[in-house]
């Protein structure tokens, strides 16, 4: 009997996935459109993980993953493989952002003011409905506002230690480099990293291992254009808006190239809003390219190339984890028999 | 969608990585790894394998843990078909490519056949050295003193290496290789193998190759013998053969029976075709 019955891989897995669809049918139902106004955070993480910018495709993935995240954001990566590259888009800068909301906790005022924007960041939260003063909005402007990173009167000064700047950016999806790492693939890596990974490597260095003591120097969230240049007419033409956000954080001091010490910073994007991430990937960028004062190198995880590299990206992560459900019996077996030889060399020892 | 999933440049790409493998055996070769509708870690670097090399004429047969009928097998030789449409099947002779987990056929590969190893962890200094560039460094300097001295830590303690599966090997005298958790029993069937072996690591994006006859050698002391499992005189429940990496089952009585590994083996042993 027990030979067939692990001979049944076929029928097994049909009926699996039948009855999980049965079970999650009534995700499916739910309107894209609801999913992507009434649930945007997780639109947006899902294409920030995922990869791929297109709320529609999201609100797909959600659906067909009754609401596992982690399971969507691995949908779209999927997908995202079929689609044929056309091109690279041109560089987006983050001063052109149609800014939303932009705030720095390094000045009391800064040039164009904080704009709290549409933030939960002092909502109280209690499960029970509290009042709240309604207030009308139409008294606030509805102006465009593109402002300067609060840091960069900073930056025009000379105080900040820049990195040398690559001639093209690396691009992780066609060749993903060996050590040493190329920045831009670091930040890439990051970018479409695991919220939760990043979030995890980014808080070690806040309590301690590490001395970065960051400050959000300009936290913007707003839409980008894409311009792209068109190949038949060479033409640059404007292809789209994402949503994005972008995090200038600001350290302590460094020894630049030129011998001057200078501030340093650290730069975190991604795609959506998605405060959390962008801020944890400006802390890692960080301590990744300054050295600590007060703790020895080798203690500091957020400081290590190897482990941000290879362990923030979550599609690569929770395959791997789950993996350990598929069947071991060979090498469980090869275990077992390592283990029963040892315990007789131990066993032969003890006799002599 | 393009013949075989991965579209042309992606194909391209595993292939020339492939090609840059077999001409430097045991050496690993990085390449950019697509994301498949498979997860990571799941085998997607053997499949990645398989679809950049796979074609109309070929027929194929994909194990896991020597099975034809395991789900994972069943899943990625059903996913192969749908993309590919080739023909498929469960016998080790017939089949022109086989991908496998954790196993090698047991009856002999022939020239021309091709076996496509899932990676899980592609450097077998993994096991001493976390830190890929140092890995890399170790490498080039053919410097396996780590391995050397984890082999001797483990004989002094444990009588022999505590390593159970994806067994250290050097190849060609040269590259110290992971051949993929496959048992010790299966180890010395990667020597001098008449067919072109070919390991895939998906989500560590790399692929390394073992040509048609390449020398490939445990790491062991010279004084001390290389010790695969035994089975101490079982024999197949089913076909009653006593040479094969046989599985443990636990019937419902809580009493216990040896079967085949390799079911294709068991079947063609059974129909007494060996």
């Amino acid at each position: 009997m027990a030979y067939y019955a692990i001979k049944g891989g076929e029928d097994a897995i049909k009926n699996s996935l039948n009855f999980y669809s049965q079970k999650n049918e009534a995700a499916l139902g739910i309107d894209d459109e609801q999913i992507i106004n009434g649930l945007s955070f997780s639109i947006d993480k899902v294409m920030s993980e995922g990869s791929l910018y297109s709320k529609k495709l999201a609100a797909k993935a959600i659906k067909r993953s009754a609401g596992d995240l982690l399971n969507a954001s691995f949908f779209l990566r999927a997908h995202r493989s079929t689609c044929q590259r056309v091109g690279s888009a041109k560089e987006i800068n983050v001063e052109d952002m149609r800014i939303e909301r932009r705030i720095s906790s390094a000045f009391k005022d800064i040039q164009g003011g904080q704009i709290l924007g549409a933030s939960n960041d002092y909502e109280i939260k209690l499960l029970l409905k509290n009042a709240q003063e309604q207030v009308d909005v139409e008294e606030f402007s509805s102006g465009i506002n593109i402002l300067k990173s609060a840091l960069s009167p900073l930056r025009e000064d000379n105080l900040i230690k820049g990195l040398e700047k690559e001639k093209e950016p690396w691009d992780i999806t066609r060749i993903f480099p060996t050590a040493p790492y190329p920045r831009s693939a670091i930040l890439q890596v990051m970018s479409r990293g695991e919220s939760g990974s990043l979030l995890g490597f980014a808080y070690t260095s806040m309590r301690g291992y590490g001395d970065v003591h960051p400050t959000i120097g300009d936290l913007r969230i707003g839409e980008v254009d894409i311009d792209f240049v068109h190949p038949f007419t060479k033409k640059e033409v404007k292809i789209g808006v994402i949503e994005v956000t972008a995090v200038e954080c600001a350290g302590t001091f460094n020894k630049d190239s030129d011998g001057e010490t200078r501030l340093t910073t650290g730069f975190g994007f991604c795609f959506g809003k998605n405060e959390s991430k962008a801020i944890s990937m400006a802390i890692i960028d960080l301590s990744l390219y300054n050295d600590a004062y007060t703790v020895g190198a080798d203690v500091i995880v957020a400081a290590d190339f190897e482990m941000i590299m290879h362990h923030v990206d979550g599609i690569e992560s929770f395959g791997f984890a789950n993996h350990y459900k598929l069947p071991h019996y060979v090498t469980f077996q090869t275990d077992y028999q390592i283990f029963q030889s040892a315990k007789k060399y131990a066993k032969k020892k003890e006799e002599k | 969608m393009t013949y075989g999933f991965l579209d042309e440049e992606a194909k391209k790409e595993i292939r020339r990585s492939i090609l840059k493998a077999i001409a430097i055996p045991g050496y690993i070769v990085s390449f950019a790894s697509r994301e498949l509708p498979i997860a990571r870690g799941w085998g997607t670097g053997g499949l990645q394998v398989t679809l950049a090399i796979i074609n109309e004429s070929d027929t194929l047969k994909v194990i896991d843990q020597g099975c034809d009928g395991s789900v994972n097998a069943v899943n990625i030789r059903n996913f192969i078909k749908s993309v590919t449409k080739v023909k498929t099947t469960f016998s080790t002779k017939e089949a022109s490519i086989i991908q496998t987990r954790h196993r090698i056929p047991e009856q002999e590969l022939q020239e021309g056949q091709i076996l496509v190893y899932q990676v899980p962890m592609p450097d077998i200094l993994e096991t001493v050295e976390p830190n890929t560039a140092k890995q890399k460094i170790m490498h080039a300097n053919a410097d396996y003193s780590k391995l050397w001295v984890l082999l001797y830590e483990d004989t002094s303690l444990f009588g022999d290496s505590r390593i159970s599966n994806r067994y250290p090997v050097l190849v060609e005298n040269r590259y110290a290789m992971d051949p993929s958790p496959i048992p010790k029993y299966d180890t010395l069937k990667l020597n001098n193998n008449k067919a072109l072996q070919l390991f895939g690591a998906g989500r560590e994006k790399k692929i390394y190759a073992l040509p048609p006859y390449t020398k490939v050698e445990p790491l062991k002391f010279e004084d001390k013998e290389f010790l695969v499992e035994n089975f101490e005189g079982k024999v197949c429940k089913r076909c009653k053969s006593s040479q094969s990496f046989l599985d443990e089952l636990y019937n419902d009585d809580g009493s216990t029976s040896y079967y085949c590994n390799d079911t294709d083996y068991c079947d063609t042993y059974k129909e007494g075709k060996l």
